[in-house]
């Protein structure tokens, strides 16, 4: 075991300040003075004590006295000098910081060293790297946003354009900070906000200098929300879409919609028709009376049918296409049964299905072959004028026929089409016949649209398809490529399930049925047990209209 | 006492859980209602930034009736925890990619691990002290020292003016003079080495063997000294590394406010709600 420490005999009477700035300079070597240095860091010892003059009734002069305390050895032997000073003179000492001391000065250096840096990187032509706090969305970052940008000066950079501080060095940024709206101090911005949108604040009035209003979402916004509440800019290249919480500041509160019911009162309706991309067509739902209004917070808690299901609305196609047959026993192709997939093909996107067309989805089974004993005279599609002009040059038809089966004499060429002439005239009656036939019969003829033994069903006519007018014009076959133009969809992402999962298609037998699936079909997958993601943003895009000119 | 401390810590332990699941739950439901929840865990960061920072101040206003210096000690440890979970909250668990709100991360991060560094140490370095014995105030060493350094150079003469043999004095001048002088071996005291201590032992031991029983008498004496000057050197060790500590936090604690106030006013001046044109 080590001797005690400290000392038994070691005099702990010495009052210590650890919270003084100066310590005595012989401090270091065990031998501090009593007094120590003044606050100012001066010493003030120059001797071991300060003698007493001390004098007895009738004596004139005087003695002086040594004051030496007693833990340093108490008075002196020799005593003090005639002249009143010590007779044990200190050597003054040159006090040092205390360690609080020069941790206080170690910290305001290192505030002063940080400050300076920041003071230089906030002056330098780096500032708006230094303080940006995040990359910025590709809109905003790109070269055409500064020149689009209002901004105070010909120098100022992109930033200036929303944030009026980076018009000017710190001071300005001070200065805007204090006039900022909410301001620091105002307890209004930590108020909760019950009952509506989010209130615009400054930073939002710029976002309208370029987007105004909320005529991009529906003409009818009763309220301008707070742009910045949904949209964070500064935190990577797109923006991230808003939660749920944000629709349903307006959706499902009865005021703000009962606000933009009013407001969208007297509207035409087409101004709430969102734009079809561009060789997109769209099938528009007419806006219900007092617009859609509905209130619901979720899209799996109140969210109302789609509307092209709720109005009932008809595919008004111009063709017949019974989905039932086609999906049927009774029509194979290569032995098997048709699937959806032979006609619907997805866009190479995948989001989307492409159109299906005659020629890749429907000719393989229906050509267009007027003679069954000569399947390789076919009538050309989508034209009725050509398709008149190819029954009434027939005649040369079969000579060319002929032709290409080596009969080259005019006489076999010409036995070989009069012989056929005459065939199609006992089968079909007249050359008008032929030709009303053709374009106008809507019924299927005996042995027309039969597979049974055969690949192909055999022409039945233009009109068993398409809707052939008066004056035998074929009204065009448009169907939409969307059915929800206020909403997208991924086709990609639900290849997973079966077609029939969500579109009813083996008992449609009208082309008038709209096989999109029930709002209840999705929400049995898109809710929270469902495992889909079921938020707004999911389908929805705030953004839907164009931006008003 | 220690089942009151369990107490004690079990109670503060309980409040910061309580607090920390009351700021989860409110970042978790409050997000719809309140816009600016950003800005309200920004603010309640900045105030519990400035308590732990005043921790200095408030413990020393001995005059009024605050609460003893143990307690404040108390309150600054939880509202530093307190104040790691406000700060991932105002993040929310993500790292700033801006070039300053970086900076200001890494500081506060810094001063974070500084504190829990310093926590774990105040309370490592008192159980050694306390197991190494002794008990001697850090302002008090240099004197203790001088005093131990006085008493040996004493012996040391006395030998020889009594046996009328050098060797103890030349012993004390050329291994113990040094050794007594000043602070010694602080990175070993600071780890728990005690190579240089035996060192100096076994040079007793063998000196030992030359001297008379006076002699030997007087050389125990010295040891014993140095052995004590050896403890006195590892107090130094330790409590020195509890002082230098505070040169790492409490820079970093200033900086990081320093960097706060700039960043509220960039937050305001740039992004809060910036008057317009």
């Amino acid at each position: 075991m080590p001797g005690q420490l400290p000392a038994p005999d070691f005099d702990a009477s010495r009052y210590e300040r650890p919270n003084d700035a100066w310590i005595c300079g012989h401090h270091c070597v065990g031998k501090p003075c009593p007094l120590g240095p003044s606050p100012n860091g001066q010493c003030r010892t120059n001797a071991e004590c300060k003698p007493l003059l001390e004098s007895k009734p009738g004596e004139t002069k005087g003695r002086w006295r040594c004051t030496r305390p007693r833990e340093q050895g108490g008075p002196c032997e020799d005593g003090p000098q005639p002249d009143g000073s010590c007779g044990h003179p200190v050597i003054p000492c040159a006090p040092r910081p205390s360690l609080r001391r020069l941790r206080g000065r170690f910290t305001w250096g290192i505030c002063a060293l940080l400050a300076g840096l920041v003071l230089l990187a906030s002056g330098s032509r780096w500032r708006w790297h230094f303080i940006n706090p995040g990359p910025l969305t590709s809109a905003h970052s790109s070269l055409g946003f500064s020149p689009r940008t209002h901004s105070p000066s010909p120098n100022a950079n992109s930033c200036a354009a929303c944030h009026e501080a980076a018009a000017g060095e710190i001071g300005h940024w001070v200065k805007s900070a204090l006039g900022a709206n909410p301001a620091p101090w105002d307890l209004q911005q930590f108020a909760p906000v019950v009952g509506g949108p989010h209130p615009m604040t400054g930073i939002d009035l710029h976002c309208t200098a370029c987007h105004p209003h909320h005529e991009r979402h529906q003409p009818s916004v009763a309220d301008e929300a707070s742009c910045s509440s949904c949209h964070q800019e500064h935190r990577g290249t797109q923006f991230a879409a808003p939660s749920d919480d944000r629709c349903a500041d307006c959706h499902d509160q009865p005021a703000v919609m009962a606000a933009a019911s009013i407001r969208g009162h007297g509207l035409p309706s087409a101004q709430f028709d969102p734009p079809a991309p561009p060789g997109v067509r769209s099938h528009l739902t007419p806006r219900p009376q007092g617009g859609r209004t509905n209130l619901f917070a979720e899209f799996w808690k109140g969210h109302p049918e789609f509307g092209v299901l709720r109005q009932k609305s008809t595919d008004a196609t111009a063709l017949r296409f019974n989905h039932a047959v086609h999906l049927g026993e009774s029509v194979r192709i290569d032995g098997r049964m048709l699937a959806c997939s032979d006609c619907h093909v997805a866009d190479p996107s995948g989001a989307s299905m492409a159109r299906v067309q005659f020629k890749p989805h429907c000719q393989v089974c229906h050509g267009l072959q007027l003679d069954p004993a000569h399947p390789e005279l076919t009538v050309p599609h989508g034209d009725t004028a050509a398709a008149r002009a190819a029954v009434r040059s027939l005649p040369l038809a079969y000579a060319e026929l002929a032709r290409r089966k080596g009969l080259h004499s005019r006489v076999e060429v010409d036995h070989f089409a009069q012989t056929n002439l005459a065939r199609l005239r006992v089968m079909f009656g007249s050359g008008e016949t032929l030709e009303r036939l053709v374009l106008r019969t809507a019924e299927a003829r005996p042995g027309t649209g039969g597979l049974a033994g055969e690949r192909r069903a055999h022409f039945a006519g233009c009109a068993y398809c398409h809707v052939v007018s008066e004056s035998d014009q074929i009204s065009p076959v448009t169907p939409p490529d969307r059915w929800l133009p206020a909403a997208h969809f991924n086709h990609a992402r639900h290849a997973q399930l079966d077609c029939q999962h969500c579109h009813a298609a083996h008992t449609s037998r009208q082309t008038s049925d709209v096989l999109l699936p029930s709002q209840q079909v999705c929400v049995s997958c898109h809710q929270p047990a469902g495992g889909a993601p079921a938020g707004c943003a999911t389908c929805h895009s705030y953004h839907l209209l164009k931006p008003p000119r | 006492m220690k089942a009151r401390f369990y107490q004690r810590r079990a109670l503060a332990s309980a409040t910061l859980l309580v607090a920390v699941v009351l700021l989860a739950l409110a970042m978790q439901r409050m997000t719809p209602v309140i816009r600016s929840l950003t800005f309200l865990t920004g603010w309640l960061l900045l105030a519990v930034l400035l308590f732990l920072t005043g921790y200095n101040f408030f413990k020393k206003l001995s005059f009024l009736p605050l609460g003893s210096s143990r307690t404040w000690l108390q309150l600054h440890v939880y509202s530093g925890w307190f104040s790691v979970a406000l700060f991932v909250a105002h993040l929310r668990a993500r790292w700033p990619s801006g070039g300053f709100e970086g900076l200001l991360t890494t500081f506060f991060v810094l001063t974070s691990l500084s504190g829990i560094a310093g926590l774990l140490w105040s309370r490592l370095v008192p159980r050694r002290l306390t197991a190494r014995g002794g008990e001697v105030l850090f302002e008090r060493i240099p004197v203790i020292r001088r005093e131990l350094a006085d008493r040996a150079e004493k012996l040391a003469l006395a030998s020889t003016t009594g046996s009328g043999s050098a060797v103890l004095a030349e012993f004390h001048a050329r291994h113990l003079a040094g050794f007594l002088r000043g602070p010694q071996h602080f990175w070993r005291h600071l780890i728990g080495s005690q190579r240089p201590i035996l060192r100096l032992q076994a040079r007793f031991a063998d000196l030992s063997r030359f001297l008379d029983s006076s002699q030997r008498k007087a050389l125990a004496e010295l040891e014993e000294l140095v052995r004590t000057k050896d403890t006195l050197d590892y107090h130094h060790a330790q409590q020195s590394s509890l002082k230098l500590w505070l040169f790492t936090h409490i820079p970093l604690t200033y900086g990081t406010l320093l960097l706060t106030v700039l960043h509220v006013v960039l937050v305001y001046g740039f992004a809060a709600g910036s008057a317009t044109h």
